[in-house]
């Protein structure tokens, strides 16, 4: 997230020095999202969250989830695994063969901490989730922008590899639908 | 350094200085008592430096055979024991040195103890008798006043001599017609837990298994088969395959495609590549639910073959006075943990096959048919098996194997991937069952027995097996006289259901489902009338089935029957299964719904006891792989294919699942020899599903259990 | 492609995107890691990278290009056996034997984590190595063995 905000600063810089210097006034503020949009384009949002690539590894129990159909990973895999040797990594390697039934690869391949649960959270649970930094590992919506525009495991989601399938939106338009919903004050669905 | 139980060349063996060699041959009682007459010529050799090799007759696949057999002939020999090496023998030589009769090398069912005991005693017992004379000689003695004592003879002088430095000399002497024996209450092997003798090759991966084989100018070969039974090879498209670096050669035969390549993975991965039209042939409909409906089918067929009939037929039996259950498990693969695979060299006046085989003979067979040469000219060589299970005891990898070493005129290793072997499996046959009871005034009364399913010696190859006498009761092993139980009325039954998917032997073969029919609808029969389990089996047990007594008591005792820990509830099983008897009872309690097992104790009468400490692990396995498919494992069959392809969805017992198995021996020293592989997988799925009845109330009849639990078919 | 295998370096020219286990068996002939499914399903290609298990089924050569391998021909000292071996041995676990390597190298990678584990620890770290013979009881007795042994040499 951190390149669109760049992106923004420069074109209000930009925008800024093409201005007249005689005439030198604030930007009009953006124009305000509708709550409405907000809340829709958080709906959107939740609907990525609940795919299998996002709430896989966001489960509401001590197991991550796995495959299309999000069933508990097998062989009795925890949050506790990496502590006894079986290290996330024992599997799911760096660059991986990229192959049907091979677990997904990718170097950073980790569970979030377990308050961060997608899983059976309703679209208002979420929004409430994601406002709340002790449930987002600190983040604020600016950082937690930045998460979902560039974080490599987010980004491994909609390049899953093995024929597994992605969520429902692109990444660009999930990055998107994610901004409108800060940029509309981040209001929550009724529950 | 690479141990193997074949590392040692026949030729090399015998052109050993100072090799002594005892010819045996099996008794025709114990060659007719399993159908197939003996395999071998030489047991036993003993090197200059003492190092005793013995040839064992069958297959190491885990079931510690290289070590019981081992004990069993070094215990006559009074052998040194540390000095005692095992060699799996060759087929060309068991075959020189039978009868007229023989048929076949075999490891399989629980046979190799109960069989090779007696020969085996008698080679050890003969070698040390010519060890013995060639020390008398050497000393001018009487032969009887010298003593053995492991591995050296003894002088009352006081001078002595090792069987190796003796053992030239003995190799001359003709084999006494009658050897002295040991008294058995002098073993010092027999009987005892010596540990296995393949546990370091095992722990540091130096155990050479068929997989390990390394030829020199060796290719890798996989490949693929048409997914639907029976089909063939239409068109095959394959430049993207040859295009993959490494690769050598696309073979294409009738049923199957070959790729062959440097290495394995490039030739696994060209066969992925490949692009290939089968013909799918008559059997592109088969689907689990045709299966299902052809059983059920078979469960009301009109003629059905009898096994046992005494008292009333079933069909006078008063409608109000009988409970009916129908029964069914579904078909399922060995998956033995080494993938199939047979490394094979043809040269022009020799063929050499490394491979874990159950049926050595037929590998033999198959090689010279495939090469035009001469069976003396075929050299099997048995590593160890990666596990069995009864999958090896089938041919059809081996075949495929040699055509492509034909083909190609290199040695090359043929290696299949698990999928391959879970698709194209020679599978337990799936099976129904109808259990009907006759219950009157609270007691039971009358049993019968139907079930339903393909008959694998209709199948196997070679057909002549089909000829037996037991072929026909094959399906219905443990309904027969094996069956503890006597009632009034007894019926057993047997229905042919043909159908066009592979089976074959599986660890216990049928029973592994008349141990799970018979012993769950028991206990559908103790609940209806109120009675406890173990009493409702107390009383029905014949008298001329007294070991089953013991048996039950010990496993109900050391089990604390009646006594769960508080949440657990219990089940048990009874079953007798190649001459050797398991009771099981098991204590589980069910967390979400579904059983978790905390605690199988198993009692076992296998007769006498070579290794104890083998006995135990037996059980123990049996139980728990009888367990793993009994939970969650099944085959399913669309189009014409198995749906299931590896672990992920063909799921095996894992170790969180898998609780530790208390095993006690009933000691019955005097009884036949008893099989012990595959004894303890019958009981374990009966007493689990009895166990979850106690806790639930719910009977699954059909499994595997998870999915039966899960949507509510139980 | 160069890495350490057990001590020693080596080259190999397999394509990058070769698995390490085929390499492993067929390019330098260490057929002590075995192939049991392919999929990271069984355990039985368990080998160490860089001190860590991993399966070398469903890890490309690549990823270990400049890395160290350690596999069970490496994991005894050059006379005797390592104290898991032994208790292994002492617990006569192997059946048929084909899943001992891996299972024995994940049982080291468990012991460098926790030196002195519960059967639960046991059961979570070994789950994933799969045994057809079922020795599991005596897969965790050997593990409860291996632990005191190591605890003893302390």
């Amino acid at each position: 997230m951190r390149a669109d905000l760049l992106g923004l600063a420069l074109a209000w810089v930009s925008s800024a020095s093409a201005a007249p210097p005689s005439a030198p006034v604030a930007p009009p503020p953006p124009p305000p999202v509708p709550v409405e949009e907000g809340i829709a384009a958080f709906r959107a949002v939740a609907s990525v969250l609940q795919s299998p690539r996002c709430q896989n590894c966001h489960p509401a129990g001590n197991a991550p989830l796995q495959t299309d159909a999000s069933v508990p990973h097998s062989m009795g895999i925890t949050r506790d695994s990496p502590r006894v040797g079986l290290d996330c990594a024992t599997c799911h390697r760096e660059v991986g063969l990229g192959l049907p039934l091979v677990p997904p690869a990718n170097p950073q391949w980790h569970l979030p901490p377990a308050v961060q649960v997608f899983e059976g959270r309703t679209p208002a649970e979420l929004c409430a989730q994601l406002k709340d930094p002790a449930q987002t590992g600190g983040r604020d919506l600016a950082a937690l922008q930045e998460h979902v525009a560039g974080d490599p495991l987010v980004l491994y989601g909609w390049d899953p590899g093995g024929g597994r399938s992605v969520p429902p939106l692109s990444h660009a338009t999930f990055v998107a639908r994610f901004r409108t919903w800060v940029e509309a004050g981040a209001p929550c669905p009724s529950p | 350094m690479r141990s193997s139980p074949q590392s040692l060349s026949r030729r090399g063996f015998l052109a050993g200085l100072g090799v002594l060699l005892v010819a045996v041959h099996l008794p025709p009682a114990e060659a007719a008592a399993v159908g197939s007459p003996s395999p071998l010529s030489a047991f036993v050799g003993i090197a200059a430096d003492g190092t005793t090799t013995i040839l064992s007759p069958s297959s190491e696949m885990g079931q510690g055979v290289c070590t019981a057999l081992a004990q069993l002939l070094a215990e006559e020999l009074d052998a040194d024991w540390s000095l005692v090496r095992v060699v799996t023998t060759e087929g060309p030589e068991f075959r020189r040195s039978l009868g007229p009769g023989y048929t076949m090398q075999v490891t399989g069912g629980s046979t190799s103890v109960p069989v090779w005991s007696e020969p085996l005693r008698a080679a050890g017992a003969s070698a040390r008798d010519r060890l013995v004379r060639a020390a008398a000689a050497r000393w001018g003695a009487p032969a009887a006043s010298l003593t053995t004592d492991a591995g050296v003879v003894h002088h009352p002088d006081g001078r002595s001599a090792t069987y190796g430095e003796l053992a030239l000399e003995a190799s001359k002497l003709r084999a006494s017609r009658n050897p002295p024996r040991k008294p058995r209450t002098v073993d010092r092997l027999v009987g005892t837990s010596v540990p296995r003798n393949d546990l370091v090759a095992k722990v540091t991966g130096a155990a050479t298994f068929g997989v390990d084989i390394r030829i020199p100018g060796m290719l890798r070969a996989c490949s693929v088969a048409c997914p639907v039974f029976g089909g063939r090879v239409g068109a095959v498209e394959d430049a993207a395959a040859r295009a993959i670096p490494g690769v050598r050669d696309v073979l294409v035969f009738e049923d199957f495609v070959a790729v062959v390549a440097d290495t394995w993975w490039p030739a696994k991965r060209a066969v992925e590549a490949l692009k290939i039209t089968w013909e799918e042939g008559a059997n592109a409909g088969l689907d689990s639910a045709g299966v299902s409906a052809a059983l059920r089918a078979g469960l009301d067929a009109e003629r059905p073959f009898v096994g046992r009939s005494e008292g009333r037929s079933p069909a006078l039996w008063p409608a109000e006075e009988v409970l009916s259950a129908d029964y069914e498990v579904p078909y399922l693969d060995h998956a033995p943990m080494e993938p199939l695979n047979c490394t094979v060299h043809i040269q022009p006046d020799r063929c050499d096959v490394w491979v874990g085989t159950q049926v050595q003979t037929m590998v033999l067979q198959a090689a010279a048919k495939a090469t035009g040469l001469r069976e003396e000219q075929v050299f099997v060589h048995t590593p160890y098996l990666g596990g069995g299970f009864g999958r090896r005891g089938n041919n059809d990898w081996v075949e495929q194997a040699l055509a492509i070493a034909v083909r190609l005129q290199k040695p090359v290793q043929l290696l299949w991937t698990r999928e391959e072997g879970i698709r194209h499996g020679f599978y337990r046959p799936a099976f129904a069952g109808r259990l009907r009871a006759r219950v009157a005034a609270g007691e039971v009364r009358g049993l019968h027995v139907r079930v339903a399913g393909d008959n694998i010696l209709h199948r196997y190859r070679p057909r002549l097996l089909q000829g037996l006498p037991l072929a026909k009761a094959l399906p219905m092993e443990g309904l027969l006289e094996s069956s503890p139980y006597g009632f009034d009325d007894v019926r057993m039954e047997g229905v042919l259901v043909d159908l066009p998917v592979p089976i074959g032997f599986w660890r216990s073969v049928s029973h592994s489902y008349t141990a799970f029919f018979v012993e769950s609808f028991l206990d559908e029969v103790a609940a209806k009338i109120g009675v406890d389990s173990v009493a409702l089996r107390r009383g029905l047990i014949r008298d001329s089935h007294a070991r089953f007594r013991a048996v039950l008591e010990l496993a109900v005792e050391k089990g604390a029957w009646g006594k769960p820990e508080a949440g657990r509830f219990q089940g048990v099983a009874l079953h007798e299964s190649f001459g050797s008897i398991c009771a099981q009872v098991v204590e589980l309690s069910m967390v979400g719904g579904l059983p978790k097992v905390h605690r199988i104790t198993a009692a076992v009468d296998c007769g006498p006891v070579v290794n104890p400490d083998l006995v135990r692990a037996q059980i123990m396995g049996g139980a728990l792989f009888g367990l793993s498919e009994a939970l969650g494992a099944r085959l399913d069959f669309k189009a014409g294919r198995v749906v299931q392809g590896n672990f992920h969805d063909y799921p095996l017992l894992r170790m969180k699942d898998a609780p530790n198995v208390e095993v006690h021996i009933v000691e019955n020293p005097t009884a036949p020899v008893g099989g012990i592989g595959e004894i303890g997988t019958p009981p374990i799925a009966p007493a689990v599903c009895n166990a979850i009845f106690a806790a639930t109330g719910r009977r699954v009849r059909s499994l595997p259990i998870l999915p039966a639990l899960a949507g509510g078919k139980a | 492609m160069k890495f350490t295998v057990n001590g020693k370096a080596v080259e190999v020219s397999a394509t990058p995107d070769t698995p390490l286990l085929w390499v492993l068996r067929d390019h330098l002939d260490l057929t002590g890691t075995k192939f049991g499914c392919g999929l990271a399903q069984c355990g039985a290609c368990t080998v160490h990278l860089d001190g860590r298990a991993i399966r070398s089924c469903v890890t490309p050569v690549v990823e270990v290009q400049g890395r160290t391998v350690r596999t069970i021909e490496g994991l005894a000292p050059e006379q005797g056996l390592h104290p898991v071996q032994t208790a292994w041995i002492e617990a006569g676990a192997p059946q048929c034997g084909y899943c001992q390597s891996g299972q024995i190298m994940s049982a080291v990678a468990l012991l460098a984590a926790v030196p002195d584990p519960t059967d639960a620890d046991i059961d979570a770290a070994l789950s994933p190595n799969l045994c057809r013979c079922a020795t599991y009881p005596r897969i965790r007795d050997a593990v409860h063995r291996a632990a005191a042994r190591m605890r003893d040499a302390r």
